[in-house]
């Protein structure tokens, strides 16, 4: 979560957006999660009766991250935070490099 | 003492309850039309008097704790929330549906007797409440009390009264699951009418969900849509991030 912070403030000014999908809190522990990591970023809250977006991207391992691109594609899938940081940068100078 | 109202028999009388200082004054007012107002002011008046109750029975030994639970905030606020259903506010109405397994009152052989008609009068009432989409989960999560059949015949009037298309989309999603097996057709009709109608809600995602396969969300394929929910009721779409470099995170504090 740390890591996800720093991530979000590196890429502030960019056309960025980290999204997360909780699954399987209770909501008293979902609200003192998120006061204790202090997330900031937007995230879905789906309970444990009903996860339909882990089930729509087969989920199995927590934490899972997925990158997109600009067009939606996704460009990775795996289970490490920092990995993610370097697929972000790449994609966001991408996205710059075609803007000009 | 027996609050039996519900089943038809006469409400127990305000002042049986006024001398108790947690339920303070006897709201005379509630015959009358409540509003929403009435209903949110006494939704807190309970949460507050449940976190005080959960304080002292953590404390209480083995006969107080007995004696608080003879006075316990569900036993004194349900009368007042089951009036202020009866004077037609719906939220009071979600209130007893999403309490009623709190209450050791009814007994969970009468809950679908109890249950039922309070599902109708929401359906009947209430299908354009930004809250209708609640009702439907909590009569789908009833359907072992209301009956299979009672609770598709009620899900199926909701697909039709509701006024949002999430509540419509729920209202079919619940109705098909119920009806996979005996009756997968009539399940496979309701699944796909959320497929062409309804698609981008959160329920229209929980359909595309049970038919999606690991090869649609792996590296190089576009990224499933989705309409996603936060914790407050704020819906939000995938399809809103295009043009966004996006960072999806799937996890949980546990």
């Amino acid at each position: 979560m740390p890591h996800l912070k720093t991530l979000v403030e590196r890429h502030e000014n960019d056309p960025f957006a980290l999204i997360g999908i909780n699954t399987g809190d209770e909501p008293d522990a979902y609200h003192e999660g998120v006061k204790e990591f202090g997330l900031t970023w937007l995230s879905a809250f789906q309970g444990q009766a009903m996860t339909p977006i882990s089930d729509l991207y087969k989920v199995r391992g927590y934490p899972t991250y997925l990158v997109l691109d600009t067009d939606g594609t996704i460009a990775y899938r795996g289970h490490s935070g920092t990995e993610i940081d370097a697929v972000v940068a790449d994609l966001l100078a991408k996205a710059k490099a075609k803007d000009k | 003492m027996r609050f039996k109202s519900i089943l038809g028999i006469a409400l127990i009388p305000m002042v049986a309850y006024a001398a108790n200082p947690v339920v303070g004054e006897a709201p005379a007012a509630m015959a009358v039309a409540p509003s929403i107002d009435d209903f949110t002011a006494l939704d807190e008046e309970f949460d507050t008097a449940l976190v005080e109750y959960t304080k002292e029975l953590k404390a209480a030994d083995k006969a107080q704790r007995r004696e608080l639970r003879a006075n316990s905030p569900i036993k004194l606020y349900w009368p007042r929330f089951e009036a202020m259903s009866k004077a037609g506010e719906g939220r009071a109405t979600l209130w007893l549906v999403e309490h009623i397994k709190e209450n050791r009152d009814v007994r969970s052989k009468e809950r679908g007797a109890v249950l039922t008609p309070l599902f109708k009068s929401i359906i009947d009432n209430h299908a354009d409440a930004e809250w209708f989409t609640s009702a439907v989960k909590s009569l789908a999560a009833n359907k072992k009390y209301v009956g299979a059949d009672e609770t598709v015949a009620m899900l199926d009037k909701a697909a039709k009264t509701a006024k949002s298309d999430n509540a419509k989309a729920a209202s079919l999603f619940f109705a098909a699951n119920i009806l996979a097996d005996s009756d997968p057709a009539r399940a496979e009709k309701m699944m796909a009418e959320i497929g062409e109608k309804y698609s981008n809600t959160v329920y229209g995602t929980a359909a595309r969900a049970s038919k999606a396969t690991p090869e649609d969300s792996e590296v190089g394929k576009v990224a499933p849509t989705f309409v996603g929910e936060t914790i407050d009721g704020f819906q939000f779409s995938i399809e809103d991030y295009r043009g966004k470099v996006v960072a999806l995170d799937f996890y949980g504090f546990w």
